[in-house]
């Protein structure tokens, strides 16, 4: 049986268990047998189509983010949340033009917990709280600043609906476990808070100057 | 697959990558019920499908960056990686005992309508109805030449013979339409 005839048969589901090994064995030697796979599996796609969908069980999903480890915790309900990622992604890109450069896509992520916000930015991480008997202070927590550079700091922003500039709201503390205390208008609807990298001491201009690494839209719950 | 659900589940693909999981519930929510019929129909049973899914659900986080577009879609991509996983499982098991079930109907339309306008529809008909018949039951149900031949009661020659001619013949037409 050649190569090709072996993958075609391999993506129609032919092969028995060993056939599958070896040809899964070809496949990582060879990237013109990952070519022919690649063939074969976008002009088979179709057949796909013939199978009805199943909606599987819910439990399913939890299993999944179980065994990644990426199950989210909402313990109580809150008032005001910081709903995460794909408003967050999708906010960086709607401010694109904001903010006068082109942000990185954000590899970050947060999770709301009672009043707290969790902002993860690569291998550092924040908390962002409030009391809601004071809304007009926002408290940043370093909980694990350790991937931030001598010579950066983060910076965080509040995007407002009714303004058409970031309004710098404070630095991230840089200590572990240190606290600051910042003045902000209070959480508000269709607002949003960012971080961006920057150097040591802040943006030098009226906006961010460095990447943008996560924008949280806030919204009320 | 519309143009638009492409893009939207690469979107979703993209951002899986970066780690975002509200994107990788998004993008389950949009094609566990894709994935989780193609291993129920290969595998016949819940369980086994399930363990399928989950297994390929990790996978694509894993490795959601390896996807591109020379795969053909995101839900092809997908799919196909929920199809190998039912597969092995399928083969590592012996297939169970799914040969020991009362057969379900199996035919399929020989016009190949549900391709869907597609450039594998346009060369189905290059095929002889045997052909046809064996190359989709091999990948919809996941059959190997041996449980085809029993299924469609037909010399395990003969059937290996229609499934690689099928594809001969699918391949010449493709490439033809590509020239």
């Amino acid at each position: 049986m050649t190569d090709e005839l072996s993958i075609a048969l391999y993506v129609l589901g032919s092969l028995d268990h060993a056939e599958r090994a070896q040809v899964e064995q070809l496949l990582l030697q060879s990237p013109q047998a990952r070519g022919q796979r690649d063939y074969w599996e976008r002009r088979l796609a179709p057949l796909q189509n013939v199978i009805q969908p199943v909606t599987p069980p819910p439990t399913l999903w939890q299993h999944i983010q179980h065994q990644l480890g990426i199950a989210q915790t909402q313990r109580s309900p809150r008032r005001w949340q910081f709903p995460g990622l794909a408003g967050a992604a999708l906010s960086a890109l709607l401010l694109a033009g904001l903010w006068m450069f082109a942000p990185r896509a954000p590899d970050v992520e947060t999770v709301a917990r009672e009043e707290l916000a969790f902002v993860v930015a690569q291998d550092t991480y924040w908390t962002a709280s409030w009391n809601p008997e004071q809304p007009q202070k926002l408290r940043l927590t370093a909980v694990d600043p350790s991937g931030v550079g001598t010579d950066q700091d983060h910076q965080v922003w509040l995007l407002r609906p009714d303004r058409e500039q970031p309004q710098a709201i404070g630095l991230m503390p840089r200590q572990p476990g240190q606290s600051i205390e910042v003045s902000w208008p209070g959480p508000m609807d269709n607002a949003s808070i960012a971080v961006s990298r920057e150097p040591r001491g802040g943006s030098r201009g009226e906006g961010p100057s460095g990447p943008v690494v996560v924008v949280v839209p806030i919204q009320r719950s | 697959m519309s143009h638009s659900d492409n893009d939207e589940l690469i979107e979703l693909l993209a951002q899986t990558r970066l780690g975002n999981r509200r994107a990788f519930s998004q993008l389950y929510e949009r094609t566990s019920a894709h994935l989780y019929g193609l291993t129920l129909r290969i595998l016949r049973d819940e369980s086994l499908a399930q363990e399928a899914v989950q297994d390929a659900y990790i996978q694509i986080w894993q490795k959601a960056q390896t996807y591109n577009e020379s795969r053909g879609g995101a839900r092809t991509w997908m799919g196909s990686i929920a199809r190998y996983r039912a597969l092995d499982l399928l083969r590592s098991r012996k297939r169970l005992d799914v040969m020991a079930e009362p057969p379900e109907p199996e035919a399929i339309d020989p016009s190949g309508s549900w391709l869907d306008q597609t450039d594998l529809q346009r060369c189905w008909p290059e095929l002889s109805d045997e052909q046809r018949q064996a190359v989709a039951l091999s990948f919809i149900n996941g059959y190997s030449h041996a449980e085809l031949a029993e299924r469609l009661d037909t010399p395990l020659g003969t059937v290996k013979s229609w499934v690689r001619r099928g594809l001969m013949a699918l391949k010449a037409c493709l490439e033809g339409l590509k020239a």
